[in-house]
């Protein structure tokens, strides 16, 4: 009965797991961080994603308590980030590791779980990593992609309610970046909450189900990878014209463009209307090809210029 | 706690690892009081007078600069390599109360000071024809196993303050005196006035006089303020230490 009580009492309570509250963070006149305002609840995958100095790392940096804010607010597990109750809850995968390299893989491991206060068994988070066959090696004679394994093992291996990793797979193989994405997706549970940062959009529409997209340290979305996509819901038209910049940003019915080598990427609500305004504009256009727009469109709509100016 | 002692174990346990599987630390910390042993120890059989062996008093500044050696070197630049490398950013990032970090290396230079001092001695018994008893070898150890951790401290504060690239020359910089003018590697004796009243403001000279002191070679009386002055040296440099690591803690991740 009384657990019963507590349990409820915990679920409560334990809904936000990690809270920007008007957060800037600036080096020296340089802003990483603009007036972030983000809440990450349990049970929720989230990709940080966004162009490089988009504030991915400075955020990351800020909820595991190694930078502090220059304004507003931080709290993981309703404690200040940093401090020994919030770590004992979360794992890290950074992009800098420098364990020792003349260390056992088993060695790191079992000294990294003695750290936390309720570790996996060395077994488990052997297994969960994909380094059965690596136990008994040092960790300077692996290659990138198995010490990249290591990474990730020391972040799971407290068993952590919130699991920070900063481009978990970036130097993987395609083969152990399934392996780690379907132990991930394991991982993501009801209990948990996953934030990572990422390049990879695949890597963001396989696990994360909020996609938080940042761009000069503001958020410019924050949505499920669904709802993004339906954000530009038209068509990407391809295609080859002589029409210049001011003539692209005239055209009725296109959202955004952007160029690539010598081709055009249209973003439109409606084909077929935005096909005949580009025809009146241009008769010479070549090698027109309509796509449904991918993740990769939808960012570069939300990202681009016209958006904010519509 | 509990815990505590278990982290303490295993970060002890794994540094005496990397040590031992490391050669050139192993090499540069016992190198040099051998070589030095065996080169000088000796050779000042000349000066022996009854109860006064010069090659069993060679043996105890050999295992005294070696002490030094295994604090300062072991902790300057296993720290700054590591601080680089983002070893300390990932332990910083897990739940390891950071005074372990300190306390398991500390522990490990301990534990090699004591193998060191074990070392020389038994050199000493068997080039040196010295008569050491165990008791004494266990006294010298245990003494300098206490009397390394000003040099760890101050290694630690090196490895805060200076690259990977610097920190040796920097380390070589200050161990050189710190054995030269402070008694360790010739009597004091043999040095200007000047330096031997330069050499009272050395941790190292305290070291030489505490360990000269038990080992019979000095009034037993003594033994106690250099101790402690021992002790108030780490404190300082562990404070200085302290000072550099929390400066870094709020620079470590940009991007």
């Amino acid at each position: 009965m009384n657990n019963g009580i507590e349990q409820v009492a915990t679920i409560v309570t334990a809904e936000t797991v990690a809270e920007f509250k008007d957060v800037s963070k600036s080096y020296g006149y340089v802003r990483a961080i603009d007036d972030l305002t983000i809440e990450i609840r349990r049970g929720e995958t989230v990709a940080l994603l966004g162009p490089n100095g988009a504030g991915k790392t400075t955020t990351l940096g800020l909820l595991l308590g190694l930078l502090s804010p220059s304004s507003g607010s931080i709290s993981v597990f309703g404690v200040r980030p940093g401090t020994q109750r919030a770590k004992a809850r979360t794992g890290a995968m950074l992009q800098v590791s420098g364990l020792p390299p003349s260390l056992s893989v088993g060695e790191q491991l079992r000294l990294f779980s003695s750290y936390y206060p309720s570790p996996l068994p060395v077994a488990e988070t052997v297994h969960a990593a994909g380094l059965q066959t690596l136990q008994q090696r040092r960790y300077g004679r692996l290659s990138t992609g198995q010490q990249q394994k290591v990474h990730y093992g020391i972040s799971i291996c407290g068993n952590p309610e919130l699991l920070i990793l900063d481009e978990p797979t970036a130097s993987l193989d395609i083969e152990s970046r399934r392996h780690l994405w379907n132990d991930l997706k394991e991982r993501a549970s009801t209990e948990r909450a996953l934030i990572l940062a990422t390049h990879n959009l695949e890597e963001a529409e396989t696990l994360a189900d909020r996609i938080i997209l940042l761009a000069e340290g503001r958020v410019i979305a924050d949505a499920s990878p669904t709802e993004i996509k339906s954000q530009v819901a038209g068509k990407t038209i391809v295609v080859t014209t002589t029409l210049s910049d001011s003539d692209l940003d005239d055209l009725q019915g296109v959202l955004g463009w952007r160029r690539e080598v010598d081709q055009v990427h249209l973003f439109v609500d409606e084909a077929a209307a935005a096909l005949r305004c580009l025809l009146a504009a241009d008769a010479g256009i070549r090698d027109i090809e309509v796509q449904s727009a991918d993740l990769e469109d939808a960012f570069v709509f939300l990202l681009s210029g016209k958006n904010e100016a519509a | 706690m509990l815990r505590f002692v278990r982290i303490l174990t295993l970060e002890t346990r794994f540094e005496c690892i990397k040590n031992l599987r490391n050669p050139g630390f192993m090499i540069s910390i016992l190198v040099f009081p051998v070589l030095f042993y065996l080169v000088f120890g000796l050779a000042f059989d000349f000066m022996d007078e009854p109860g006064i062996q010069q090659s069993a008093i060679y043996a105890v500044m050999c295992s005294g600069f070696g002490a030094i050696g295994v604090g300062l070197f072991g902790f300057s630049i296993q720290v700054a390599n590591e601080r680089a490398q983002g070893l300390i950013l990932l332990k910083q990032v897990s739940p390891m109360p950071s005074i372990a970090y300190f306390l398991g290396k500390a522990a490990t230079a301990a534990i090699f000071s004591f193998l060191v001092t074990i070392l020389v001695c038994s050199l000493a018994i068997v080039v040196g024809d010295v008569d050491f008893g165990v008791g004494a070898i266990l006294l010298l150890g245990a003494a300098l196993a206490i009397g390394c951790l000003p040099f760890c401290a101050l290694g630690f504060a090196l490895g805060y303050w200076l690259t990977p690239t610097s920190v040796h020359g920097v380390a070589n910089l200050i161990f050189l005196p710190l054995v030269f003018f402070s008694g360790l590697a010739f009597p004091l004796h043999f040095m200007p006035d000047y330096i031997a009243s330069f050499a009272l403001a050395l941790p190292s000279f305290h070291l030489a006089e505490l360990i000269l002191g038990l080992s019979g070679y000095r009034d037993l009386s003594g033994v106690t303020a250099h101790l402690l002055t021992l002790l108030a040296y780490t404190m300082v440099f562990l404070l200085i230490g302290l000072f550099l690591y929390r400066r870094e803690e709020f620079n470590s991740v940009r991007g």
